[in-house]
């Protein structure tokens, strides 16, 4: 992807994430307008501390007003992660005391080996690998500490996506403060992911943490999870997948990983093959090197699945990377227009036996749905790409 | 000299209190109270007053520790101390023991 393909705001984004030798967004005309625009996009994308640390450092400074709302973003996230830090550290004791086997996954290891400055990392929750064996026994050590599921009725709905349980992990354990949560997982893949990945190999390419003992991934799985998460998210078949923010976050995660980490790119490979995971694999490095990130270009062929069309890689990053959090919609007219009972009374609060609360309901969701609606007609051609994508990758997934 | 505020006396010892984290943060340091979450930043001075702030050393040789870094006059850096303390006194962030 060329530099001037790029929006301004992205490619702000992107020289804080992943520098080159000249900058690629020239800031000199920019108006307030585009400095909030890029507010937005850096929080819907999780990089606003990052994107504080990148102009905060920079001679030519952002508008105070837009260094100042930064500033206050990034010191959220700072002394959100000293909270972090601290129930890491409380969690991975106890799992210790209790002979349970740790790795810590995702955030968590990240900021104890590529994130020099952990603020840097945002983070929802703490994610640690246990034994599936020893699943009872953490949980158990966990609620010593206080931790528990979040009862229903206490479930938000903003909260609901962050502790929902999936195949690969329990449901999320939250702290007596609802600050940390706490997913304790038996392996990293969900179903119809990675066929033979077998969980067995990540424990025993562990690494210990220094002066810790808790266990972190080795570099190329470290490289390898987070390259199957920025899939997952951004394909899928979930709507509420694909349209999960953070996706700059994450290609961050991986340029932080092939700069800091001593990657053996011929044993990712290796796995990544095994796993049957390289087309999902290939398809975070190529769009992190389409975004400059300096993956090398032998391991990208070598994971490259047959006839791989570098257009499909490309809309992947204009479509489901280069996002602004407005929402691309691909729905179908009856998803929009046609909404069930079931749907009004559950998320839109109508009364389902009551014909003016169900049509209020029905104008308040219209209501909330228009701005994407109006997107969509506007770049019908997007939508109509974005709608094929997902069957474009699940191709690739099986030629490979 | 600036008179002192009632809750401070200059022996005092003055610490930092339990429950409360610190962590420099890109030219800040930022200070978290755990009990409630409450977080703080603190700029290049404050972060050396904090660190000076290890329940061993009593307000005087705070300030004495300062005169020797900056070049300031004595009274100004105790009236800044003194009200440095008294905030993060009232914030729970540090406390004074007899000495």
């Amino acid at each position: 992807m060329t530099v001037s393909s790029l929006p301004p705001e992205h490619a702000l984004l992107l020289d804080a994430i992943a520098p080159l030798d000249q900058a690629r967004a020239d800031r000199q005309a920019w108006d307030g307008g585009r400095w909030g625009r890029t507010l937005r996009i850096a929080d819907w994308h999780r990089l606003s501390p990052t994107l504080y640390c990148h102009l905060e450092s920079k001679e030519e400074h952002a508008p105070a007003a837009v260094l100042s709302a930064l500033e206050r973003a990034y010191l959220a996230a700072a002394a959100r992660s000293l909270f972090l830090a601290a129930a890491r550290r409380q969690v991975v004791d106890a799992l210790a005391a209790a002979d349970v086997p740790a790795m810590l996954l995702k955030g968590a290891a990240l900021v104890e080996t590529v994130y020099s400055d952990p603020a840097q990392r945002e983070m929802l929750d703490l994610d640690v690998l246990v034994p599936a064996d020893r699943l009872p026994a953490a949980n158990a050590a966990l609620a010593a500490l206080g931790y528990r599921t979040l009862p229903a009725d206490d479930d938000p709905e903003g909260a609901r996506s962050h502790v929902h349980a999936a195949e690969h992990h329990d449901p999320a354990l939250v702290g007596e403060q609802h600050v940390v949560a706490v997913e304790l997982h038996h392996h990293v893949v969900i179903a119809g992911e990675g066929a033979g990945f077998d969980i067995d190999d990540a424990w025993q390419r562990a690494r210990a943490a220094p002066g810790a003992t808790h266990l972190l991934p080795a570099p190329a799985d470290l490289l390898l999870h987070v390259c199957l998460h920025f899939t997952r998210n951004r394909l899928g078949g979930s709507y509420r997948r694909r349209h999960t923010g953070g996706a700059l976050g994450q290609i961050c995660d991986i340029a932080r990983i092939v700069e800091h980490e001593p990657i053996d790119w011929d044993a990712l490979a290796a796995a990544a093959r095994s796993y049957r995971l390289d087309a999902r694999v290939f398809l975070a490095l190529f769009a992190a090197r389409e975004l400059g990130v300096p993956v090398p270009s032998s391991a990208l062929a070598d994971l490259q699945p047959p006839r791989f069309d570098p257009r499909v890689g490309r809309r992947l990053v204009s479509l489901r990377v280069l996002r602004t959090g407005e929402g691309l919609p691909v729905r179908t007219v009856r998803w929009m227009l046609a909404p069930s009972r079931e749907v009004l009374s559950r998320g839109w609060e109508a009364d389902p036996s009551a014909t003016l609360s169900l049509a209020r309901a029905y104008l308040r969701r219209a209501r909330a749905h228009a701005p994407g609606a109006r997107s969509a007609l506007r770049r019908p051609w997007s939508v109509v790409q974005d709608r094929r994508l997902n069957g474009q990758i699940h191709a690739l997934e099986e030629r490979a | 000299m600036s008179s002192l505020p009632p809750e401070v006396a200059l022996d005092g010892r003055i610490r930092r209190q339990d429950g409360v984290l610190a962590q420099e943060a890109h030219g800040q340091t930022v200070l978290l109270r755990l009990d409630d979450g409450g977080y703080y930043a603190l700029d290049e001075v404050g972060a050396l007053i904090w660190e000076l702030c290890d329940g061993r050393r009593a307000v005087g040789e705070i300030v004495d520790a300062l005169c020797a870094e900056f070049d300031a006059p004595e009274e100004t850096v105790m009236a800044d101390v003194l009200e440095f303390i008294g905030d993060l006194r009232r914030e729970r962030l540090l406390a004074v023991d007899a000495a």
